[in-house]
C-alpha cells in the first residue's frame, strides 16, 4: 500500500528525486497495466512527474502524496486512452460491455488462495483477464484491488461517486472470478482425465 | 460440476462484492445474510469471489518491475528543463 504522508510544498530537488525513486516503479506498473503499451506507459509516467513538479505548490497535504500522484498518473492514462478511442467512455455511467455476462459459472474451487497466487500460470491468467476488462472497469479494479486504495480514495482519484466505484469493482471482480472459475474447471478436468 | 446462476440471484451480485469489503449498508447486509442461509449458489459465489480478491491481492500487488533503462534519468532531465524555463 502506498503510504508516504505529509506535505511537499517546500520540497527541494533532493526530495523530488526521492519521490521519483519511491513512486516511479509502482506508478509505471500501474500505467503499464492500464495502457497495455510500454511506450505509452513511459510517456504517461514522464508527464505525471512533470505535472507533479509543476503543481507541487498545489499539494497541501490534505490528501496523501500517493493519492495525489496516482490521481495525476491515472488522469494522464485516461487522457491517452480517450485520445486513442474517439468513443469516449464514461467512468460514472455503466455501459453495455460492463453488464453481467449471461452465464455465471458455479463450480467449487478446491484451492488455498495464497498458495494458488504463487503460481506463475495463475498470474498470467489474471493479467490476461485484467487486460480484457473495459478501461472503465480496469481503472477501478487496479486502484482498489491491486494498488490497495480505499473506495473513498478511488472515488477521489477518479472524480466519481463511491457508489460508481463499488458497482464497477463488482463487475470487474466478477470477470476476474469467471476467468479463475474457467481455469480451475480446466485444471479439475485435466486431473480427472489423468486419474483415469 | 458447474451450474449457472439464476436470474433471481443476480440482484445479489453487487451487494456480495460490497459484503466482501465490509462496505454493505446494515439493512442490506441483514437481507443478504438471510438470503445466504438458504441459497447455496450465492454462498458459493461469495466464497469464490472472496477467494478471487485474495488471489488477486497476493498475486498482482507486489509484482516486481524494472523501469526501462535510464527512464528515471530522463524524467529528472525533463523536470530540470521545466524548472530552468
Amino acid at each position: 500500500m502506498p503510504g508516504q504522508e505529509g506535505g511537499m510544498a517546500a520540497a527541494d530537488d533532493q526530495t523530488f528525486v526521492a519521490v521519483i525513486q519511491e513512486y516511479a516503479p509502482r506508478l509505471y506498473r500501474h500505467l503499464l497495466r492500464l495502457l497495455q503499451d510500454p511506450q505509452d506507459a513511459e510517456d504517461a509516467l514522464q508527464e505525471t512527474f512533470l505535472k507533479a513538479y509543476q503543481h507541487l505548490g498545489d499539494f497541501r497535504g490534505q490528501a496523501r502524496l500517493s493519492t495525489w500522484l496516482y490521481r495525476i498518473a491515472t488522469n494522464e492514462a485516461l487522457m491517452q486512452l480517450r485520445r486513442k478511442n474517439p468513443t469516449i467512455f464514461s467512468l460514472e455511467a455503466l455501459q453495455g460491455d460492463d453488464a453481467y455476462p449471461d452465464e455465471i459459472l458455479l463450480n467449487q474451487w478446491q484451492i488455498l488462495p495464497e498458495q494458488a497466487a504463487l503460481s506463475a500460470e495463475m498470474r498470467q491468467v489474471l493479467e490476461r483477464a485484467v487486460q480484457r476488462l473495459s478501461p472503465a472497469l480496469r481503472v477501478v479494479f487496479l486502484l482498489r484491488d491491486v494498488e490497495g486504495f480505499s473506495t473513498r480514495e478511488t472515488a477521489e482519484i477518479l472524480g466519481i461517486s463511491s457508489d460508481a466505484v463499488k458497482t464497477r469493482l463488482s463487475r470487474a471482480r466478477l470477470r476476474l472470478r469467471e476467468a479463475l472459475a474457467r481455469y480451475f474447471q480446466g485444471s479439475a478436468s485435466q486431473r480427472s482425465e489423468a486419474a483415469l | 460440476m458447474s451450474r449457472s446462476m439464476s436470474s433471481a440471484c443476480r440482484q445479489w451480485l453487487d451487494p456480495i462484492s460490497q459484503y466482501v469489503d465490509g462496505e454493505l449498508e446494515e439493512e442490506l447486509c441483514e437481507a443478504l445474510e438471510a438470503h445466504l442461509q438458504h441459497c447455496p449458489d450465492c454462498r458459493l459465489y461469495l466464497d469464490t469471489l472472496a477467494k478471487t480478491v485474495r488471489i488477486v491481492r497476493a498475486s498482482l500487488r507486489e509484482v516486481p518491475i524494472e523501469l526501462p533503462s535510464d527512464l528515471q534519468e530522463r524524467i529528472l532531465r525533463r523536470v530540470r528543463e521545466a524548472k530552468s524555463k
